[in-house]
């Protein structure tokens, strides 16, 4: 009982993770170019924990869609990386995001704790 | 440098994604497999002891050949079918007819293999057809309103 009580809780939650991580790991890019292992690192810091795997194919998406670009990048003897910059069309879906968010962030608490809306 | 047990470990593993991504092109399934290979041997080299059993451990939490693989073919899938051979965009044809259209009239009135004569008739040809299009619209517009 408890247990699927819980899932029916958490599972809307993980979908709603699962697309603002896109956008989180977007965000995380404009901050200054960087590269799969970082980027699962600062999600996990700031608490956005996901499943590693998820990331990258994730990433191969943003590049797909031209947000962000690539380039391997080699320190000496060292292992080679793969990092990433925003482009142009990616701070625009990123800002065009944060936009959106907010109001829905907004909309939802409004509605979550019974607002004052309704009659004005 | 990686100890030949741990790399064997890492190899396997990379492989069994590799396969799952069949469908996929060879460069594209290697750039995939360049990129987590990338990841593993950071974190392992980053391990306090980087052991064979480590690889295992950060292997294990990475996740899956199978779901690894259904994470690219389901990001690869979401995309919007494009047909095989797409026609030019038009602005590239404007573009095209604008600049190259005179090049090729420069071209003409420079060279010596042609007659004044088709000169000035290869470079009205254009405005006479441009003419012939507007009166077709022209007409067409009347006949339908």
């Amino acid at each position: 009982m408890l247990y699927n009580a819980l899932m029916e809780l958490t599972n809307p939650l993980i979908q709603i993770k699962k697309g603002a991580l896109e956008f989180c790991v977007l965000a995380l890019i404009a901050r200054g170019e960087s590269y799969g292992y970082e980027i699962v690192k600062v999600l996990d810091e700031e608490g956005l924990t996901t499943p590693e795997g998820t990331v990258y194919p994730l990433l191969a998406r943003l590049q797909k869609e031209a947000l962000v670009t690539s380039s391997w990048r080699q320190m000496g003897e060292g292992n080679p990386r793969k990092y990433y910059q925003i482009t142009r069309k990616g701070e625009a879906a990123l800002a065009l995001f944060r936009e959106h968010w907010k109001e829905f962030v907004n909309t939802v608490d409004l509605i979550l704790e019974g607002g004052t809306q309704n009659d004005g | 440098m990686m100890d030949n047990s741990s790399e064997r470990v890492l190899q396997r593993y990379l492989g069994e994604i590799e396969s799952e991504l069949e469908q996929l092109p060879r460069s594209v399934r290697r750039e995939i497999t360049a990129e987590i290979r990338s990841h593993l041997v950071e974190k392992w080299r980053r391990c306090s002891k980087p052991t064979e059993e480590n690889m295992l451990n950060i292997i294990n939490n990475f996740g899956e050949p199978g779901a690894i693989a259904a994470g690219y073919l389901e990001e690869r899938s979401t995309e919007p079918a494009r047909s095989e051979a797409s026609p030019p965009p038009a602005w590239l044809v404007i573009v095209l007819t604008i600049f190259l259209w005179p090049a090729g009239i420069i071209l003409a009135w420079l060279s010596p293999a042609w007659k004044s004569r088709d000169k000035l008739i290869a470079t009205l040809i254009p405005f006479f057809l441009a003419a012939v299009l507007a009166a077709a619209r022209l007409l067409l517009e009347f006949l339908v309103g």
